[in-house]
């Protein structure tokens, strides 16, 4: 099983579209079947951790044996799909609650520069898509950070786009989902 | 090529990162420097480096002064055809300026909004655009008109107003010292502005005392429409994201715009009774625990508005205290309720449309009684009753309430009787084996399939789109009728917007119609009435104005106008059905039952109890030859008959239909026997009246058991059924089993916190004030019956049969305490009030005749005490016998009477068959007693 995927992620880095097409429901079926197992022991947990959840999965189905590039393609598309799961997760359970008790994750650093702040998960969706439609790059950017759990070399790596760039967009991504946070929890 | 945005965009982040390079107490001056004369980038710039995690000083005063640099630099410039001539305000979404056309000959001086958000998204722009041509369109009086719009150079939305010359309502009202009346008008212009903002679809929601100017002339003028929905950035239609809840004044944020919910023209609603809580009492109806948005929006989500009457006189209000308390009393009542209703949570459960609101509004000036009431559901009848001639026994009156409730279920109960077979064959056909399906457990199995069919219908995508409308249709009345009606709104909504897309008029207008069901379930009559309204139209065009279905459609619309209290239009809408059945359809077509049954409703309402019999027996009719002997609609229409015999006093015969109607309750077998109780207590209670005083007893337990088994003893209907037992009990004379009635009743009302004003504890009071005198604590007695008096003077008027009866029952306690000449007063007006309202023959006239031969003894005027006597008796001969406790009681005094009068021989010639009477009675009770138990 995990050759198939070496093997799909491998065409997929080499430009093969139709790889990537059947390597992603594989992926999906992995996260969500792991994410399952930690929505229902929510009670247990008081947060999630997205990236450690990523990284499971591609524990289980590639291992860890496989050059960077194809990693951070695994990773770039997990950490979209994972994202999809949690905000889904976290709707259906504010349409429940009707707003109370939203679902926090602990992000491997928290945005706000805290160690203990759980970011709200919706909150974060909505910041990400409004930034995402001022400049793309920067929203990926925090989006493969923060939920695909890759380093900052990794992602310059995986958008292609040189180091000292890189830097440059996280911090200036940084700084405008911070205000876009801070703007839709109410005003600063 | 590069939009203006991106470019702006481009060069934001530029200089954003140029400026991070800075050390950080350096880059205010960099960015002063690099800024030079463009305030707007200036703060723009300044707000973002305030998040980057190593920026420690504060930058928010050269923020602010950067953004008033910015609002004056427009000063002078061109936004589209307008030049900016002035600032006049800055809020929370924009800039406000005063501008002229350019180029214009006249002075057309214009109100121009600079909206602060930017909008990215060319779907968002292109709705603000759609937005903006809607919003022109509204042309009223009292809308500030929306004159042009468009977006700035530098990407702003902005858009051009009608320029008013004003201050804002809130000020206009207190520099002018309004009084309530002034200013409820000035809110009734509001609301016609509103409606007519409605009626083109268009909510306003952002209603606050700064949006609404009053001009020269004293009209208000309304600003801001709709300006919250333009600038909408995301998805769904009427749902805020976060970003823009920001845009929202959170103290006057309703409910359902805070928790993200859809908006409906309740918002506003809720906007304008916020309005006018704040202009009548100077506050706000909730007090936050801090000033914080969060915990703002916590108060308006969870706490209830205080009453007020009573916000008004609270400590923090700093006017003169006599005009506290002037206001205090003039907000009691009807405007308290008014205003409560208007500021409901739910949004469901206010006002339906603001018209409504308005006309409560008038209702109050005119000191007509308002429609809004507490959460009772006998007011309606109440004060109807109480300006038109009515009902008069107190037992029509303990029973209206239940009948308001019969009718309500039996409506819902019917169509499910009907729309479950319906449903049942069709998901038989298509989903599920016939096996499954067994009569014995109709109503149970029902529910389960309609759940099973729904989830499929809802999961199934292959089905034809017509037969899937259909099919959600018809399970929509299903859900409706037991009660799921969020369910059912999801399912009869996505049929309704299949035929947007695929006509079939006959199915739509099925479809409507449903939803109008739903709507009156829901308590959204206004809405129900424009479903139909869709619907009749539709069928007009394919089957013309005279067809079946138009008429159907009709008796409809006849009873959610009856709910509505519009019986004016319910008569038309029924008159012009029953005409078109009578040329369409065979006499005795089952059909005719609508059209009869709210015929009858509406003779019933208007006080003419003969003709609402008539057209009920006619129902019973119809209802018996189709259904079968055991249907709860048969039950509930002699149930109907019943009561309207009872207020005319017709004790005899109502009972037979209330019997007939318990037995058939008993037999039925689809589960709605748990409206025993509600079947059961007229007969009880009319028992009662008649003397048969030991199967009434029976039965008070037995339904007083039953509701208990159901609700639990802390519950307002046990108590209910409480009084009534209790009062059965007084007259009696029993008076210690009385006194538990009445005092579980008063423990129960304690526990549920019931109003102390509320008027079933009137009925509690009067009958402890029966035991207290029973018991001879007649000063304890009087004082019980007045405060009960006094509670139905206040709640249905001095001018009404039940408030004259406590005052019978109050002017007998005067009575014996030795006060001839004031019970004499008391029993006279009851009696002159009694024959105003058109029931100088009935039982409770007699009562005040009683009273006025008992008066006529203590002062021994011998001769008008036996007229009076003697014409009690006679008037009560027919409807409860000379053997009835009461008439007995007469006999006594008429025999008191001779005697005084000086004819000892006919004194004791009916004296002697009078006691043995009584005797007869008491031990028949003891009896009873002694085998049965005292039950309670």
């Amino acid at each position: 099983m995990t050759d198939d995927i070496t093997q799909l992620l491998n065409r997929w880095s080499a430009g093969d579209d139709v790889a990537r097409d059947a390597v992603a429901p594989l992926i999906y079926d992995e996260l969500k079947s792991i994410a399952r197992g930690v929505f229902q022991g929510e009670n247990a947990r008081h947060t999630l951790q997205p990236t450690a959840l990523v990284h499971e999965a591609y524990e289980k189905l590639v291992g860890a044996d496989v050059e960077w590039q194809n990693r951070s393609h695994f990773f770039a598309l997990a950490a979209r799909m994972m994202r999809r799961l949690l905000v889904n997760h976290a709707k259906s359970r504010t349409a429940l609650k009707r707003g109370s008790g939203a679902l926090k994750v602990t992000l491997h650093e928290s945005l706000l520069g805290r160690n203990d702040a759980d970011e709200d998960v919706l909150a974060l969706d909505e910041a990400l898509k409004q930034l995402a439609q001022m400049d793309a790059r920067k929203a990926n950017v925090l989006e493969l950070y923060y939920f695909g759990g890759l380093t900052q070399e990794e992602v310059g790596q995986s958008l292609g786009i040189s180091e000292s760039t890189t830097r440059r967009e996280f911090k200036l991504a940084r700084i405008w989902l911070r205000k876009l946070l801070s703007d839709s929890a109410g005003g600063s | 090529m590069m939009t203006t945005d991106e470019k702006r965009w481009k060069r934001l982040n530029e200089l954003l990162a140029e400026a991070l390079q800075e050390p950080a107490d350096q880059r205010e001056t960099w960015v002063a420097e690099n800024c030079r004369d463009e305030p707007e980038l200036e703060a723009d710039l300044l707000e973002l480096l305030q998040y980057d995690a190593e920026q420690t000083g504060g930058l928010a005063s050269s923020i602010a002064t950067a953004k008033a640099r910015a609002a004056d630099s427009a000063i002078g410039t061109s936004v589209g055809h307008y030049r900016i001539t002035d600032k006049i305000a800055e809020g929370g979404m924009g800039v406000v300026y005063a501008g002229q056309r350019d180029g214009a000959d006249f002075d057309q001086r214009v109100a121009i909004k600079v909206l602060h958000s930017h909008l990215h998204d060319p779907v968002a722009q292109a709705r603000f655009v759609a937005e903006r041509r809607i919003l022109a369109t509204l042309n009223h009086a009292n809308i500030a008109r929306l004159v042009d719009g468009g977006m700035t150079e530098a990407g702003l939305p902005y858009i051009v107003m009608e320029y008013i010359e004003g201050e804002n309502i809130a000020d206009y009202c207190s520099r002018n010292k309004l009084d309530n009346a002034s200013i409820i008008r000035l809110i009734i212009d509001v609301c016609g502005a509103l409606q007519y903002a409605h009626n083109q679809l268009v909510i306003h929601r952002d209603i606050k005392p700064s949006n609404i100017l009053v001009d020269a002339s004293g009209a208000p003028r309304l600003l801001d429409f709709g300006i919250a929905k333009l600038l909408e950035q995301d998805g769904s239609d009427g749902e805020l994201t976060r970003a823009d809840r920001r845009a929202l004044t959170p103290l006057y944020a309703s409910p359902e715009q805070l928790g993200s919910r859809p908006v409906s023209t309740a918002a506003d609603v809720y906007g304008v009774g916020l309005l006018l809580y704040r202009l009548l009492t100077g506050r706000l109806p909730y007090t936050p625990t801090s000033d914080h948005p969060r915990d703002i929006e916590a108060a308006i989500l969870s706490m209830p508005a205080e009453t007020p009457s009573s916000a008004v006189t609270r400590a923090d209000n700093t006017a003169p205290e006599k005009w506290l308390l002037r206001q205090k009393k003039a907000l009691r009542g009807d405007l308290d309720t008014i205003l409560l209703m208007a500021l409901r949570k739910e949004p469901e459960r206010r006002y339906a449309t603001v018209d409504a609101l308005a006309e409560d509004l008038e209702r109050y000036l005119e000191q007509l009684p308002i429609r809004a009431r507490g959460d009772t559901f006998g007011y309606r009848a109440h004060k109807f009753i109480a300006r038109h001639r009515l009902p008069v026994a107190l037992t029509s009156l303990l029973v209206v309430s239940a009948v308001g409730l019969t009718a309500f279920y039996t409506a819902r109960i019917e169509t499910e009787r009907e729309v479950a077979q319906q449903t049942a064959d069709f998901l038989t056909g298509l989903f599920v084996d016939s096996d499954h399906y067994q009569r014995s457990q109709e109503g149970l199995t029902v529910a389960e399939l309609v759940s099973t069919g729904a989830d499929k219908v809802a999961s199934d995508t292959s089905l034809d789109p017509l037969v899937r409308a259909r099919l959600l249709g018809t399970i929509t009345q299903v859900l409706t009728n037991v009660g799921q009606l969020e369910r059912a709104e999801a399912l009869i909504v996505e049929a309704l917007s299949i035929y947007e897309r695929i006509e079939s008029p006959v199915d739509h207008v099925n479809a409507l119609r449903t939803l109008s069901k739903l709507r009156l379930a829901q308590g959204r009559y206004a809405d129900g009435l424009a479903a139909l309204d869709q619907a009749r139209g539709m069928a007009v065009k394919t089957t013309g104005t005279q067809s079946l279905t138009v008429a159907r459609i009709a008796c409809q619309a006849a009873y959610l106008y009856y709910r509505n209290g519009d019986y004016d239009a319910m008569y038309e809408n029924t008159t012009f059905a029953l005409e078109r059945y009578q040329a369409l359809l065979p006499e005795d077509d089952y059909e005719f039952r609508c059209p009869y049954s709210s015929l009858a409703t509406y003779h019933q309402v208007v006080g003419e109890p003969r003709k609402a019999i008539e057209y009920e027996e006619r129902v019973l009719e119809l209802v018996s030859a189709r259904l079968g002997p055991d249907d709860i609609r048969l039950a509930s229409a002699m149930q109907n008959i019943g009561i309207t015999l009872t207020d005319l006093g017709d004790y005899r015969e109502a009972i037979d239909y209330y019997r007939r109607a318990v037995e058939i309750l008993r037999r039925v077998s689809d589960g709605s026997d748990w409206q025993l109780p509600l079947y059961m207590y007229p007969l009880a209670h009319t028992l009662g009246k008649l003397g048969h005083y030991e199967e009434a007893h029976r039965l008070f337990n037995e339904l007083v058991a039953l509701q208990i088994e159901q609700t639990g003893e802390v519950h307002d209907t046990v108590a209910y059924w409480l009084n009534g037992h209790g009062d059965m009990l007084a007259n009696l004379g029993a008076t210690a089993l009385a006194d538990q009635a009445f005092q579980r009743a008063q423990d129960i009302y304690a526990r549920i916190d019931k109003p102390a004003g509320h008027f079933d504890r009137s009925v509690t009071l009067v009958g402890l004030g029966k035991v207290a005198r029973d018991r001879g604590d007649l000063e304890g007695a009087e004082s019980l019956m007045q405060q009960a008096l006094t509670i139905r003077e206040d709640q249905i008027g001095k001018d009404h049969a039940f408030t004259q009866l406590a005052h019978i029952d109050l002017a007998d306690v005067i009575l014996r305490q030795g006060r001839p000449a004031d019970a004499r007063a008391a029993f006279e007006e009851a009696l002159d009030i009694l024959r105003t309202n058109d029931a100088g023959e009935h039982p409770t006239a007699a009562q005040a005749l009683t009273g006025l031969g008992q008066v006529a003894l203590a002062e021994g005027t011998a001769a008008d005490a036996i007229e009076f006597l003697e014409q009690a008796i006679a008037m009560t001969e027919t409807s409860i016998g000379r053997d009835h406790l009461d008439n007995v009681n007469r006999r006594l005094l008429l025999a008191d009477a001779f005697e005084q009068g000086g004819d000892p021989h006919r004194a004791t010639s009916i004296r002697g068959p009078a006691n043995a009477a009584r005797d007869r009675i008491t031990a028949d009770w003891n009896e009873a007693l002694t085998t049965s138990g005292t039950g309670l």
